[in-house]
């Protein structure tokens, strides 16, 4: 009979193993190869120089760099503030209410997101979509596309982020104590403030956690800005994805997102920090 | 202090109607318990009389002033929730300042003030405590300090100490009686729990299915129930239903002699109430209720007893060493005092 110690064992072996695998392995053949000489004809040749590193301090890779940050720290307080007071609407819905927009938000999870980038191209052309309709209602007298442009890129990452903000945000506004948004009514809070003096508060931490989790999901989008941004709003993971597959230039690819793995880390850790620090 | 007037009150929730024609006054500085069990409507009445739900009909007046036409947050009103609804963003002095605060009161006498409240809560020094390091009484206490920094018109409870130990609830019962006193503040506490509701209040207020069925002083309410609901409600009671006659007071077919006292005079089949304190049981004899004891707890200084007399089990409680000396499965006669039997009027 195996004993409990060893089944536990077994358990973090396998875990470890699996995290090596397919975390730590790749990580670590990327950090190698960032290191290896350029070679157009067979993608990279074996060698050990800070070549691909220091080409990130040319002005175009450093301003790409600060736009992706830029872009998704935006597009991650974006969608942070339209879905929470969106979730919290949601809880107060019947049961069976509830269920049907958790439902709809599962279901937008499983669209492709190609297939969104298309739907919102269409809806932001200039034949059919947003503007054709703002032209028919008298709002816009010479409607032009509304994409490529940073805010349809924008406008696109929120929209995948919406459902994975809702959906992480949803048990808690569920389950919350209402009770305590009536304290402060009867404290003599006035309604409209309520939501800024105690719910707001309450969520706090949870708000912080996934504002920073979509910080990081949005670094990593790559669809929403090849097809709704322009190439000047194009983010980090599109300038990685060109370097290392169009120019054939894996090791400069390589050492792009070991620096933006190091600066989103960076971030992260003084984020963290910062809201420790500010913790009653 | 002002009187709060409550007149043919009603609320309903789609088609389930909570409320019921409530009509209550209660005098400035009285403690009142609103006692009933789930689903009787007294949350339902707390929360109107604090303005967290609209009403259907009827008028809440406060010292005459109409009380639903002023939205929560104007009523003035302290009110501690069943969750105590502490905000857990906030520290304990945070917690009690914060409806002083919000008014725009200068730091100094948010302080002073949340310093003499504590103090009246005994738990100085604990200002800058975080809520989640506290214990569930001090917990409580904090609720009702914060609920009490305003100075409010009317104090609501809304079952504050139906998480607590057994022990410390009677401790905080004993708190929340001697603040409420000191204060004089007109309060209304809701439980389902009767004991509290008698330890606690001024009057009861007992509510069935919307409807208040007998408001009271514990002691008429223990003594003079005027429902049958309220009669098995409140504490143990053996209820008989009895016809009087002129030849005497019939029970089925047993004749328990002729109505003395105060239920002289009385004719007709009524429902009698006989708590089992008043009950005394003696070794069995040729007239009177005549049963068999069934069972039989010593609980500490207090004997309890069941007897099934005729297929009604009727309870007997008598103090240990007054009346000692049955066995389970004696046959017995019980009897009663002329005054101990109350006829329920309805």
């Amino acid at each position: 009979m195996i004993s409990e110690r060893a089944g536990t064992t077994a358990i973090s072996t396998v875990t470890f193993i699996v995290l090596a695998v397919f975390f730590v392995v790749p990580l670590a053949l990327m950090i190698i190869v960032s290191f290896y000489k350029s070679d157009p004809m067979a993608f990279y040749e074996v060698a050990f120089v800070w070549d691909n590193y220091a080409k990130f301090f040319s002005s175009f890779y450093y301003t790409v760099s600060v736009r992706s940050l830029y872009t998704a720290v935006l597009g991650a307080v974006v969608v942070v503030a339209i879905t929470f007071p969106t979730v919290l609407a949601i809880s107060e819905l019947s049961r069976r209410w509830q269920l049907f927009w958790i439902i709809l938000l599962l279901s937008l999870m499983c669209l492709s997101e190609v297939i969104i980038g298309f739907a919102w191209l269409i809806l932001m052309s200039e034949s059919v979509g947003l503007p054709r309709f703002l032209e028919w209602i008298g709002l816009w007298t010479n409607p032009r596309s509304l994409s490529p442009s940073f805010g349809a890129m924008l406008i696109g990452l929120v929209y995948l982020g919406f459902s994975i903000v809702a959906l992480i945000l949803y048990p808690q506004a569920a389950r919350r104590d209402r009770s305590i948004e009536e304290a402060a009514l009867t404290l003599g809070t006035p309604p409209m403030l309520v939501f800024f003096k105690v719910v707001l508060p309450a969520f706090r931490t949870s708000l912080i956690s996934v504002t920073l989790t979509m910080f990081v999901y949005l670094l990593g989008v790559f669809v929403m800005p090849t097809m709704l941004g322009r190439p000047k709003d194009w983010t980090m993971t599109v300038i990685i994805s060109d370097k290392a597959l169009g120019d054939a230039n894996l090791p400069l690819g390589a050492a792009l997102a070991v620096i933006m793995l190091i600066v989103t880390a960076l971030v992260l850790l003084v984020s963290v920090l910062a809201t420790r620090r500010a913790e009653p | 202090m002002a009187e709060l007037e409550i007149s043919h009150l009603g609320k309903s929730f789609g088609a389930f109607e909570a409320l019921k024609d409530i009509t209550l006054t209660i005098q400035s500085g009285e403690f009142i318990c609103l006692l009933g069990g789930s689903g009787c409507g007294k949350t339902t009445l707390l929360r109107l009389v604090a303005g967290l739900e609209d009403h259907n009909k009827g008028d809440i007046l406060l010292g005459g002033k109409d009380l639903t036409a002023i939205p929560c947050h104007k009523r003035n009103i302290g009110m501690v929730f069943q969750s105590l609804a502490l905000f857990p963003h906030l520290n304990v002095g945070d917690n009690i300042g914060y409806g002083l605060n919000l008014r725009g009161e200068s730091k100094a006498v948010v302080r002073k003030e949340v310093d003499r409240l504590l103090g009246m809560i005994g738990l100085d020094g604990l200002a800058d405590r975080q809520v989640s390091a506290l214990s569930g009484g001090q917990r409580q206490r904090v609720a009702i300090a914060r609920a009490l920094a305003l100075s409010p018109d009317i104090f609501l409870m809304d079952e504050p100490f139906s998480a607590l130990d057994a022990a410390l609830r009677d401790q905080m019962q004993i708190e929340v009686k001697r603040i409420q006193r000191a204060l004089g503040v007109t309060t209304i506490f809701v439980t389902h729990d009767q004991r509290e509701a008698m330890a606690l209040a001024d009057r009861i207020v007992i509510m069935q299915d919307g409807k208040i069925e007998q408001a009271g002083p514990p002691d008429v309410l223990y003594a003079q129930p005027q429902t049958r609901y309220v009669a098995e409600f409140i504490g143990t009671n053996n209820i008989f239903d009895l016809t009087f006659t002129n030849e005497g007071v019939l029970f089925g077919e047993t004749n328990l002699g002729k109505a003395k006292g105060k239920n002289e005079g009385v004719l007709g089949t009524h429902s009698v109430a006989v708590r089992p304190e008043a009950i005394t049981l003696t070794k069995a004899s040729k007239t009177g209720l005549i049963g068999t004891l069934t069972t039989q707890r010593r609980l500490g200084a207090v004997i309890e007893r069941e007897i099934d007399v005729n297929g009604q089990t009727v309870f007997q409680s008598a103090f240990a060493g007054q009346g000692d000396g049955f066995a389970e499965g004696d046959t017995v006669a019980i009897s009663w005092g002329p005054d101990a039997a109350w006829v329920i009027p309805a």
